[in-house]
């Protein structure tokens, strides 16, 4: 078999709840775009409000727990001794402490706007941001309780090179939770 | 150094692209477009090394990068007209 007819990773299951999940996230966005197209000033003008060194290190975050993770599979599809089975869940270990990070920084992010006596009737921006922030950072959440599965999983010794496969399907879980804010940060941060 | 390290730099240095855009503040139609590629570079990288979509061939494998587009595109879409 070629490398380029390897089999799709992870069960088939998980495939289906991340088409669901960027179907859900495909049309807020859409939605957000829409609402801005009638309102540009007024989106601009709250955009402002935010903090955007915040929504660059939550990026930075996600965006570093995934690759972690992503050596964490390495490790196990490449297992060799032990050793590769402790580095592997040290791995998930520090993606999930990315997660922790990214999840105290959300929370004060939001707790800041919510000081600032903004709320989801405040305005048409700042009902579409905290939608997406509370709705995104559930996804955060469960896919945090699910690394931690994985590592108990991987502690335990429970995949192997051949068996891998649920190890696989929660990691692309996690990889779809961070293609959502690499998709989210332009739009709701940045573009103006 | 292994793809996974090279592609976790080029993420990074592309988000610290988006957030130098982002500083500047400036509604810009080039700074848009920039920054949305950028993001469709970044998303790709996600879908196909990450998620291991290059790896594999099928009439699905294009829905990830499919949705990527069709957000990034719709968003262009509604920005300049």
């Amino acid at each position: 078999m070629s490398n380029q007819q390897q089999e799709l990773q992870g069960d088939f299951g998980v495939w289906l709840v991340i088409y669901v999940e960027l179907f859900t996230f495909g049309v807020i966005f859409t939605g957000y775009s829409v609402a801005r197209y009638h309102n540009v000033e007024m989106f601009n003008e709250s955009q402002l409000l935010l903090n955007k060194s915040a929504g660059f290190l939550n990026t930075i975050l996600l965006i570093t727990s995934s690759w972690l993770v992503v050596k964490a599979v390495e490790n196990i599809k490449n297992i060799y001794n032990d050793f590769d089975i402790k580095k592997a869940s040290n791995y998930l270990l520090l993606a999930i402490g990315s997660g922790v990070l990214f999840v105290v920084s959300k929370v004060a992010e939001l707790l800041h706007v919510f000081g600032q006596g903004i709320n989801l009737s405040s305005n048409t921006f700042f009902t579409f941001y905290i939608l997406l922030a509370l709705f995104h950072l559930m996804h955060v959440l469960l896919g945090m309780f699910i690394l931690f599965v994985l590592y108990q999983n991987t502690k335990k010794g429970n995949y192997s090179q051949k068996e891998h496969v649920g190890l696989e399907s929660g990691a692309l879980y996690w990889h779809m939770v961070d293609l959502l804010w690499i998709v989210l940060f332009p739009l709701v941060y940045i573009m103006r | 150094m292994r793809k996974s390290t090279k592609n976790y730099i080029m993420l990074i240095a592309l988000t610290c692209l988006a957030f130098l855009i982002g500083l500047t503040e400036v509604s810009n139609s080039w700074f848009v477009v920039v920054l949305l590629f950028s993001t469709f570079i970044k998303g790709k990288m996600i879908i196909d090394y990450f998620m291991g979509m290059n790896e594999y061939v099928s009439r699905w494998n294009n829905f990830p990068t499919l949705w990527l587009g069709l957000v990034i595109l719709m968003t262009l879409g509604f920005y300049f007209f």
